[in-house]
């Protein structure tokens, strides 16, 4: 059975751009803005065993020479922007999303015009008879209040709907990190009426707040001491479905912190002792384990689904990979971590841990500086290059101490945050702190600022947002083989 | 199955980064190059080193970290160079290993001793403006510095 869109995924600043071009507003607008526009995005799919998401790297503006006729009822491109278009589509693999206007339009249901379903039926397959496989298309129409969306189903021929487009990030930084406009053909869910178990926590949540959580899907990377208060929160919570990733066994060092598992459970995968917890706790939570390392393909699969991924992780390799993952499917990240340092004769001993949102307009663990380089280059190095690493003495540092109180504290903040988050997606307008910092001697939480730069490699203006399938994570190959036209090179230098 | 495209955009995007980069350090160090096809490695022919070694220029290999993150959110940490370096005084040099991994035991045949810089800190450039940031530019000329301190190297 061919998959189906599910989404549409924009980065919010992609978003409030594209809203300004459409539906222009202000001085100096005038007759232009009662015209229809129109605009392209470059989009990468997240294909995964479930559904597809498009999601939007680049928005290509269609100005008054790139079009070849424009009213305030039609609208319509002209040859080379579309033939611009379509090459770096054939040539660098980006899906194409068509988005134009309905300035006229300020119903709550705003949708495709005959015409527009005239010209889709026509160009939908000609392009996709064009373009190589993994190619899709949609076409977006917005209006003054609502949108619609639909795409062309390769496999089948058919033109269906897109169920939502989702905006990720903030705006300005402090807007909600989640945003769904569920588009005017698809199909409405129908709301559920929430469980008797959840029924202490509804007057503080919110039956909004309730049902997105029972709809999301969250990924948990890391079942250490903070990941498993995550999970069994989120499930206590009610939230619809939980992937837990974690490649390690249980040992007895564990257990001071790992809450649910015993003595008996030491040698097995941590992801399945937490499997049979949760489905014991919450039997109508859904529970995918993958005993794997984050850039496995199997979790990485897994992972991409996530609507919110949550990192409790406490290596800085496999925090650089969420931190990529995060970014390039455009799936917010709440990442977390406790530290402890002890004091000496002339500094104070040190004891607390850190909250923080990665999504777009917020900023990344890169540009703020909470990546260790040399600890991910060691992470992240293939298998024989760590052997021989601490065979020099290399990446033998000590497991850092963990202690089940700060672990409980710093995880509740976390799930606090995805609380945040999700109602906010529901309709609450909580703001969203980038960086909250809980310093447990003096038993206090903060909000702090954090830096945020536009040249970022990674999250900035010419970094990889939005690259998704086009650009998947995975582990470095092993070295070797590729120094072979190195040697030759060098040999031919030298002779 | 993903089509050929959806795999050769991280190495893309690493190639037209060291394109630029090897544009640039062509510029101070003459004969560069770098791998054309999966952007794993860098070549520097005559990179030149203060007085105090056996030798007044070294050849340089730089093992480009080409995972997914790779570079540049991976600094580079390992480079490959001439086996027979040594200080004047023959001192041993530290964090200097005339055996690399044993996948690499080619490398030796060919004369190459591994060599480890260490970089706490590391904010790659952006790719809009290569300067604002670390790159392999200021990767080599912490090299540089490197082997102008041979006290750093030698413990001497």
């Amino acid at each position: 059975m061919a998959l189906e869109v599910h989404d549409i995924v924009l980065s919010s600043s992609l978003w409030l751009r594209l809203r300004d071009h459409l539906l222009p507003t202000g001085d100096g607008a005038g007759q232009w803005s009662n015209n229809e526009q129109l605009a392209f995005i470059l989009a990468a799919p997240n294909v995964s065993a479930s559904r597809v998401r498009l999601v939007g790297h680049e928005l290509l503006l269609a100005q008054r020479p790139d079009l070849a006729h424009q009213s305030p009822s039609a609208i319509g491109p002209a040859g080379q922007f579309v033939a611009d278009a379509l090459t770096r589509c054939r040539q660098e693999g980006w899906s194409l999303i068509e988005v134009h206007s309905h300035p006229f339009d300020s119903s709550p249901r705003t949708t495709f015009s005959g015409v527009d379903w005239s010209n889709d039926r026509m160009k939908m397959p000609r392009l996709a008879s064009m373009l190589p496989d993994p190619f899709y298309h949609a076409t977006i129409v917005v209006g003054q209040n609502s949108l619609d969306a639909h795409y062309y189903q390769r496999a089948t021929g058919a033109i269906l709907p897109v169920g939502q487009v989702t905006i990720v990030g903030g705006i300005c930084g402090e807007s909600p990190v989640l945003s769904h406009f569920p588009s005017s053909t698809s199909a409405r869910n129908s709301v559920r009426a929430p469980e008797v178990r959840h029924s202490r926590q509804l007057p503080l949540l919110g039956a909004s707040t309730q049902e997105a959580f029972s709809k999301a899907r969250i990924a948990v990377v890391g079942l250490g001491g903070l990941g498993s208060f995550v999970a069994l929160e989120l499930a206590y919570l009610g939230v619809g479905h939980l992937t837990l990733i974690d490649p390690d066994c249980i040992e007895a060092s564990n257990l001071n912190r790992l809450i649910g598992a015993g003595p008996q459970d030491i040698g097995r995968y941590k992801v399945d002792v937490f499997r049979e917890l949760l489905e014991r706790v919450a039997p109508n939570v859904g529970v995918t384990a993958v005993a794997a390392p984050l850039l496995d393909d199997t979790a990485l699969d897994h992972a991409k689904t996530a609507d919110l991924l949550l990192g409790c992780v406490d290596g800085h390799g496999a925090r650089l990979s969420l931190n990529h993952l995060s970014i390039r499917y455009l799936i917010p990240l709440i990442d977390a971590g406790t530290g402890a340092r002890p004091g000496t004769d002339s500094r104070a001993a040190k004891v607390g841990g850190q909250v923080q949102v990665v999504a777009p307009g917020f900023g990344c663990l890169e540009c703020r500086g909470f990546i260790q380089a040399r600890q991910a280059a060691y992470d992240l190095a293939p298998p024989g290059v760590q052997e021989y690493e601490r065979a020099h003495g290399y990446g033998t540092e000590e497991a850092a101490p963990s202690v089940i109180f700060l672990n409980g504290v710093v995880a509740s903040m976390q799930v606090a945050l995805a609380v945040r988050i999700l109602s906010a997606e529901s309709g609450h307008e909580h703001v969203v702190p980038k960086l909250v910092i809980y310093d447990a001697q003096a038993q206090r939480t903060f909000t702090a600022g954090v830096s945020y730069s536009p040249e970022c490699a990674t999250c900035g203006i010419d970094g990889v947002a939005g690259v998704a399938d086009l650009a998947p994570l995975r582990a470095a190959p092993t070295a070797g083989p590729l120094f072979a036209s190195a040697l030759l090179v060098t040999e031919a230098s030298r002779s | 199955m993903m089509s050929s495209p959806i795999k050769d955009l991280e190495t893309r995007r690493r190639l037209s980064r060291l394109k630029t980069e090897a544009l640039l350090l062509s510029q101070q160090f003459g004969g560069v190059r770098f791998d054309m096809q999966h952007g794993t490695w860098f070549y520097v022919e005559r990179f030149p080193i203060s007085p105090g070694w056996n030798k007044t220029h070294i050849e340089l290999l730089i093992d480009i970290p080409h995972g997914t993150p790779g570079y540049p959110s991976v600094p580079p940490e390992w480079f490959w160079t001439d086996y027979d370096l040594r200080t004047k005084k023959s001192q041993p040099i530290n964090h200097f290993f005339t055996r690399g991994p044993s996948s690499d035991r080619e490398h030796i045949d060919h004369g190459w001793g591994h060599f480890c810089v260490h970089l706490i800190g590391w904010r790659p450039a952006g790719g809009a403006d290569l300067m604002r940031g670390h790159n392999l530019i200021t990767y080599l000329n912490l090299i540089a510095a490197i082997f102008r301190d041979r006290r750093t190297l030698s413990g001497a």
